[in-house]
């Protein structure tokens, strides 16, 4: 009977199902593709939102946030990544600071995902489950007149209107020098 | 005699005048009278008694929606309806507002209220339930109406866009397994997992992914049964694909559509399988207590 030594790893546990529903959330992305990737310029940052919904069963819920994939320009901006979600909400905002290099090509592309795991309390049973939910916020590299319809002088128009201002001074500063010199001749 | 000739073609010009105000529509013959075949006739008379249709002259915006997971949502805009003829010929009853996306089933409120009269307009408002399986993207808005007369009038020129959501209901939220020997093989578990997609996203192949960790001896805690001994099915056999400790693994071959739950869519059963018992190990129980526990995700 040495063969038929009983590891109890099923006799310990004759838990009949207990059909309760677990994992009943979800999380909504404003970024899919193909028809709506996030466009960003290079060196560009930009906030985005997730939301996060509990609509189903008769529980709150936290679940934790964790960036899967795309860290390498993606973090989370709040830095306690536990997630209150009341039962009945579809409101509760996840922001992810996307932040691009200056030096990276145009038209590449980066994928952030973010999971959302449920915490669950452990019941003592043999093998238990928790659910999780991913979002994806699929990013692509333009240059900035393509990402928002802009010329590029127009990136940062107060050193525009600092410049022009500076061109107008030097210009008067050039006239009455000009004329001044123009008196004295005379 | 250039006189005469003027006058000539003034005199012309003068029959053939009078001739298009005899003949005009009715039916009956310019000539009949020279016959006199016909002592009567009928005669039918186009009279239009003037009837300006109803405009839609503004749809309001709708924002950024987003499915409710498991549910409908309730999404309304605002349609303002002018009739020159005034808002009585208005046909209070006949609003009808709707969201339209190719391949996608239309989602209709025939009865939109009328929330506000001002001069010759009247404001409607239409409140419109999507489901939760319903496409993310742009969908276009219809608002249609009709005058007294039957006059339809719609405009189609704004869109809302629905969102993309991710959401899955799973049960049950734990397993068993039967007796084991150290020799066991292809042991499944007693329960399968059902998995709901309760949302608009479609889970791809891969995209059903399941964390596993190694199962901890409950008094012999050195002791693990691997991870590794583990493989995930979407189909009631062994063989699937292989798990790996602390890593989310796609289960191969398993997608969850969208679609309606109750209509027995958008629903998929993950079966879990001891291929073998780690060789070496004590007899004991084996389980996640006071470590972590599975995880079964979708995105």
């Amino acid at each position: 009977m040495k063969n038929k030594i009983k590891l109890n790893l099923g006799l310990f546990i004759i838990f009949l199902l207990i059909v309760s529903l677990v994992s009943a959330f979800g999380v909504t992305t404003s970024y899919w593709l193909p028809d709506k990737p996030l466009i960003l310029y290079p060196g560009e940052t930009r906030e985005v939102s997730l939301v996060l919904q509990n609509m189903v069963g008769d529980k709150d819920l936290t679940l934790k946030a964790q960036i899967t994939e795309g860290s390498e320009v993606a973090e989370l901006v709040n830095p306690d990544t536990e997630y209150f979600v009341p039962f009945g909400s579809k409101d509760i905002s996840v922001i992810v600071r996307v932040y691009i290099p200056e030096d990276v090509d145009l038209e590449e592309e980066y994928n952030v995902a973010v999971t959302f795991k449920e915490i669950i309390e452990q019941k003592g049973q043999m093998l238990e489950m928790s659910g999780s939910v991913g979002a994806n916020i699929p990013v692509l590299i333009k240059s900035y007149s393509e990402s928002t319809g802009k010329s590029p002088a127009m990136k940062n128009p107060s050193l525009l209107y600092a410049l022009a201002i500076v061109i107008v001074l030097a210009a008067v500063i050039v006239f009455v020098t000009f004329k001044k010199k123009k008196s004295k001749n005379k | 005699m250039d006189f005469l000739k003027r006058g000539g073609v003034i005199l012309v010009f003068s029959f053939i005048f009078l001739g298009l105000l005899i003949i005009p529509s009715a039916s009956a013959g310019f000539f009949d009278f020279i016959t006199g075949m016909l002592a009567s006739d009928t005669t039918s008379l186009n009279i239009s008694i003037g009837n300006t249709e109803p405009t839609i002259d503004y749809v309001s915006a709708a924002p950024n929606n987003s499915i409710t997971e498991s549910g409908s949502a309730v999404l309304s805009f605002l349609f303002n309806v002018t009739d020159a003829d005034g808002v009585a010929n208005i046909n209070r009853s006949s609003a009808i507002g709707s969201f339209n996306k190719s391949t996608e089933a239309t989602r209709t409120n025939s009865t939109c209220l009328n929330v506000s009269e001002v001069g010759n307009t009247i404001t409607f408002n239409c409140s419109i339930s999507v489901w939760y399986w319903d496409a993310n993207g742009n969908w276009t808005i219809n608002a249609t109406v009709k005058d007294n007369f039957g006059a339809s009038v719609q405009n189609v020129t704004r869109e809302m866009e629905l969102l993309l959501t991710t959401g899955m209901v799973m049960a049950p939220t734990a397993l068993t397994w039967a007796t084991l020997a150290p020799t066991s093989t292809d042991s499944l578990a007693n329960e399968n997992i059902t998995i709901n997609n309760t949302a608009n996203k479609d889970i791809t192949d891969g995209n059903v992914k399941v964390t596993s960790v190694n199962l901890r001896g409950e008094e012999t805690e050195t002791d693990y049964l691997l991870a590794a001994n583990f493989t995930v099915n979407n189909t009631n056999t062994c063989g699937g694909t292989a798990m790996v400790n602390n890593s989310a693994q796609g289960v191969s071959g398993s997608t969850i559509t969208a679609g309606n739950n109750t209509a027995g869519s958008g629903q998929e059963r993950l079966y879990f399988c001891l291929e073998e018992v780690t060789a070496g190990i004590l007899q004991q129980a084996y389980s996640t207590v006071d470590i972590q526990e599975w995880t079964v995700g979708v995105s």
